[in-house]
């Protein structure tokens, strides 16, 4: 043990390390990828002897590389444009390997490059790979960096890894995955990206939960009305129509995102906050999702698809009239679930929730709807009753989490028009993110690599945790592709949806909250 | 009211200040702050810059003595018994400090409050009378900072409070003030931006009433100032946060990532020597550096440390396992980066680790696992430090032990003078 180390890990600066990234030509390391590896730089929080090393067909040199990942951090950083004096550090440390994923040679390469450059920086062989690739190719990959020697699974020098998602599309895909990878690695050297688990708002959720005493004890059946979960996309496909065809928004949004705000949401307290603890308390939540029987999966999930229609001030075609879309698609570009939780804590709660394409705007909150006053004194209704005597105007309370835009948490009350006449007015209760810290938040992938490179997978998911996701909506696509004849329910773009998703919320005597 | 606004213009977004002309009496500051509060709104709206929110997260505190009071003192400070004390402490507090205040403490919160919302108040010392007409002791200006970020329309705004207090009746005056005008349930951080006074009636009045004191080991040249802090520590222990410590990090991380590969930490149990060049306003960070390797290593507090000093170094041998080791300074006049340290050599198990300033901006690395040329130190500026003292958690047991040891080595100098 280094004694100089002690107080310093603290700091949360990781130990010297090259990352490898393939798929280095791709639009997510432009993007997100080398953006955050500039924003962690100049907020000095990589360190010194820290380097990175694309690998990708592209036949580009070191420096055409250097410039083209200057170029995506001038475009997509937080902090534009880049700074001089944090480039003329980052950049030299940034390398480049042209490579076919099945050619055995080019591992041989790549091993003779990082050897060169641990030795010219003295930094250990610790090393962060990181799979942004199709998931096609990420066997491929796995076996050659095997042959070439390339994955150790000792502590120390440490050989991680992070994967991008999709993390299968399937359970059995999944499954077949998590083997691949445990064969050459130990679980707590695989990192599963869900980028929506480095947003702050979405973190918050475990402080707001569990480190404020007010919340936890109406956190159940008896004080919740029930709980709605919303991620609407103004967009549609912007090219990715291909993509998306194979996928569907349950697998795109569902499975990953979602239940990760769903698992926050319902799951129990963790007895520590160390990343087993949490990712347990997740697992153990997902298992009690009451599975949904094939016969009656028509009263629990609604899916559809978008017309023609008008957003944001635009007109725009319907999905199956977009570039790789196929004429007769069934693909769902929406999805609502309505899911029950069979635990003490949630009883018959439902959890309804929905993702979809197309949507009047853009936005992702969690919102959770509480249970009227017992005694009713005042009627429920919308503006002031006006009738003699009227006090009216109850509306239910409603605290919503929003993950974006405008980052925040609002609980929604009742309160009374000032005047002689005893109505009720709902008024707001906000907090904002801006305005309330002036800290700009770091990007999720921020976050998230710094947290790779330190070695803390708490917020990363477990194989378990992908395997108990996948175990329930495959069961939903095994239903759709029995039934798949059947017409897809559609929408016209710019709505909140189609008309049978409000079925579900009916079940509770409730409606979707138009976000 | 006079409303004064100055737009400036930062890289993601705009700072508007917002000032209240003239000076209030103190029971008015509030009320002016509300005032002054609503013509920001006004602003807000005329420029169409939408909502307005004020955002506070802590009382930030801000202490410093300045130059003498225009008119020129007409003279007798010293009255009662605590004017006594109070002027102590101004003899104290004065030193050799205002030329080195490197940024005026208004601006360096400006860009405080632009990352951690705050209520500054910032109280300033000025010897000497009142100025003709003021009538009072204290003298408080108000005013807002706020801040549009240019990619929306938000705009946050903060509120600051300049106290000054002239002579010593004035500063007597400072902590029933601040009692006074501080957020309540928020917490309070003190930024002493003088020199560590030994003793200091305000001083401790002031810590009294805050969460976390914000101090600098190397706002002096004058290593004394190590056993004020570290005297400061013994009494306030986790409140105290040194800027100067902060400003290490980079260093320190230098240092470390030597000891990583395998078989090299063993080798520091064979610590030979420690070389450290500095400038003269780099002597405690020099201190400090050697205050923190000996305090890893266990050593330093209580071994027998013999200070031989020299033309322009000093030297301590140290006892250490069988044999007898050398600390070794020496100060040059120059820049030495933020840090102000020129080059820090350990030589340990038959191995020489050096890192050496190529310039202020860019160290090269030597040991025997690696040998860098020229690599950048980013250093922070003290803005970015601040932020960092009031956003991670005070107490730093890493710290705490590296100032006892340094302290240690500045009281043998000064028993041997
Ligand atoms: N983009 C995003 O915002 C985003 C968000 C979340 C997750 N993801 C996931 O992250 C991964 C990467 O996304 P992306 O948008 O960067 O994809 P992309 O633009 O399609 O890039 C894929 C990269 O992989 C390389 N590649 C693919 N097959 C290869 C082979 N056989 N040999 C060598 N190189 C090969 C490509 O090289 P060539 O250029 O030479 O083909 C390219 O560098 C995907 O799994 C995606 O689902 C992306």
């Amino acid at each position: 043990m280094n004694p100089l180390r002690e107080g310093l890990a603290e700091e949360r600066v990781p130990e010297p390390h090259v990352m490898i990234i393939f798929g280095a030509s791709g639009d997510l390391t432009k993007r997100k990828l080398l953006p955050a590896l500039y924003s962690l730089a100049r907020e000095r929080m990589l360190p010194p002897n820290f380097a990175v090393v694309g690998v990708a067909r592209n036949p580009f040199t070191h420096e055409e590389f250097r410039e083209e990942m200057k170029a995506g951090c001038d475009k997509y950083s937080r902090r534009k444009p880049v700074e001089e004096s944090v480039w003329s550090d980052l950049g030299p440390r940034i390398y480049y390997l042209e490579a076919e994923f099945n050619d055995p040679q080019a591992y041989l390469s790549l091993k003779a490059l990082l050897e060169k450059i641990e030795q010219e920086r003295g930094t250990p062989a610790n090393r962060l790979f990181y799979f942004s690739t199709p998931p096609s190719v990420f066997p491929m990959i796995l076996e050659n960096l095997g042959q070439a020697g390339l994955i150790s699974r000792a502590l120390s020098p440490w050989t991680r890894v992070i994967v991008e998602k999709p993390f299968g599309h399937d359970l059995e895909s999944a499954q077949m995955l998590n083997r691949q990878l445990k064969q050459v690695f130990r679980e707590a050297q695989i990192y599963r990206i869900d980028h929506y688990l480095g947003k702050e708002t979405v973190q918050n959720m475990l402080t707001f939960r569990f480190a404020n005493g007010m919340f936890e004890p109406i956190w159940n059946q008896y004080h919740i009305h029930h709980v709605q979960i919303t991620s609407a996309e103004s967009l549609g496909m912007e090219g990715r129509g291909g993509y998306f065809e194979e996928a569907g928004i349950l697998r795109d949004m569902v499975q990953n995102h979602l239940f990760q705000l769903l698992c926050l949401v319902g799951m129990e307290p963790p007895v520590s906050l160390d990343s087993d603890a949490i990712r347990d308390e997740k697992v153990k939540f997902l298992k009690s999702l009451r599975p949904i029987p094939p016969e009656e999966m028509e009263r629990y999930v609604v899916r559809g698809q978008y017309l023609a229609g008008h957003v944001l001030g635009e007109t725009v075609p319907g999905y199956r009239e977009e570039p790789g879309v196929d004429a007769a698609s069934t693909t769902e570009t929406y999805v609502a679930l309505r899911l029950l939780v069979d635990n003490w804590r949630w009883g018959n709660v439902p959890f309804f929730i929905r993702a979809a394409k197309r949507m009047p705007k853009k936005v992702t909150d969690i919102s959770i709807l509480f249970r009227n006053a017992p005694v009713a004194l005042f009627r429920p209704g919308g503006a002031s009753g006006g009738d003699s005597g009227g006090v009216s105007g109850v509306v239910p309370n409603v605290l919503t989490i929003r993950i974006q835009p405008d980052e925040g948490i609002s609980l929604h009350f009742g309160s009374k028009i000032p005047g002689p006449t005893m109505d009720i007015a709902p008024v707001n209760m906000e907090f904002r993110y801006g305005t309330s810290f002036g800290k700009e938040p770091p990007e999720a992938y921020e976050r998230l690599i710094l947290d790779a490179m330190l070695g803390d997978s708490t917020l990363f998911i477990r194989d378990d945790e992908t395997e108990a996701s996948w175990q329930f909506i495959s069961k939903i696509h095994q239903w759709w592709k029995a039934s798949d004849n059947r017409d897809i329910p559609v929408y016209p773009a710019g709505s909140w949806g189609p008309a049978e998703a409000e079925a579900l919320p009916a079940t509770r005597n409730a409606e979707w909250r138009d976000s | 009211m006079t409303l004064s606004v100055n737009h400036k213009a930062f890289p993601s977004s705009d700072l508007v200040l917002l000032d209240h002309g003239e000076a209030v009496h103190i029971n008015q500051v509030e009320s002016c702050l509300t005032q002054l509060w609503r013509s920001a709104s006004e602003h807000s709206q005329q420029e169409g810059k939408g909502a307005l929110a004020l955002a506070r997260l802590w009382n930030l505190v801000s202490y410093h003595t300045g130059p003498q009071a225009p008119p020129p003192a007409s003279g007798d400070d010293t009255g009662d018994g605590t004017a006594n004390d109070t002027a102590n402490d101004t003899a104290n507090d004065t030193g050799d400090v205002t030329g080195d205040v490197p940024e005026p403490p208004g601006a360096l919160l400006e860009r405080v409050t632009m990352s951690i919302p705050a209520r500054v108040i910032h109280l300033l010392h000025l010897q000497g009378d009142p100025p003709p007409g003021l009538g009072m002791e204290v003298e408080a200006r108000v005013g807002n900072h706020c801040l549009i970020s240019h990619a929306g329309s938000r705009m946050v705004c903060c509120e600051a409070i300049h106290l000054t207090g002239y002579g010593a009746a004035g500063q007597s005056h400072f902590p029933a003030v601040l009692r006074a005008l501080l957020v309540p349930h928020l917490p309070v951080a003190l930024l002493w931006l003088d020199e560590v006074p030994h003793r200091s009636r305000l001083l401790g009045e002031l810590l009294g009433m805050s969460d976390r004191m914000l101090v600098d080991t190397q706002r002096t040249s004058d290593t004394s100032s190590l056993l004020a802090v570290h005297d400061l520590m013994r009494n306030a222990g986790g409140q105290i946060v040194d800027l100067g410590w902060l400003r290490l990090r980079p260093m320190r991380h230098l240092v470390a990532d030597f000891f990583d590969p395998p078989g090299r930490a063993e080798q520091l149990e064979k610590l030979e020597g420690i070389a450290i060049e500095t400038s003269p306003k780099g002597l405690n960070s020099g201190l400090m550096m050697a205050g923190w390797v000996l305090s890893r290593l266990g050593l330093g507090e209580s071994q027998g440390l013999i200070p031989v000093q020299g033309e322009g170094n000093l030297r301590w041998k140290m006892a250490h396992g069988a044999g007898v080791f050398p600390l070794d300074f020496s100060i040059r006049e120059g820049y030495g980066g933020l840090d102000e340290i020129f080059r820090f050599e350990l030589r340990a198990g038959g191995d020489v680790f050096e890192i050496r300033d190529v310039d202020p901006e860019h160290v090269a690395v030597s040991g025997p696992d690696r040998q860098l040329p020229r690599i950048a130190l980013r250093e922070s500026e003290e803005a970015e430090l601040v932020v960092a003292a009031l956003g991670g958690a005070p107490a730093d047991a890493v710290f705490a032990k590296a100032l006892g040891v340094a302290a240690h080595l500045v009281e043998t100098l000064q028993w041997s003078q």
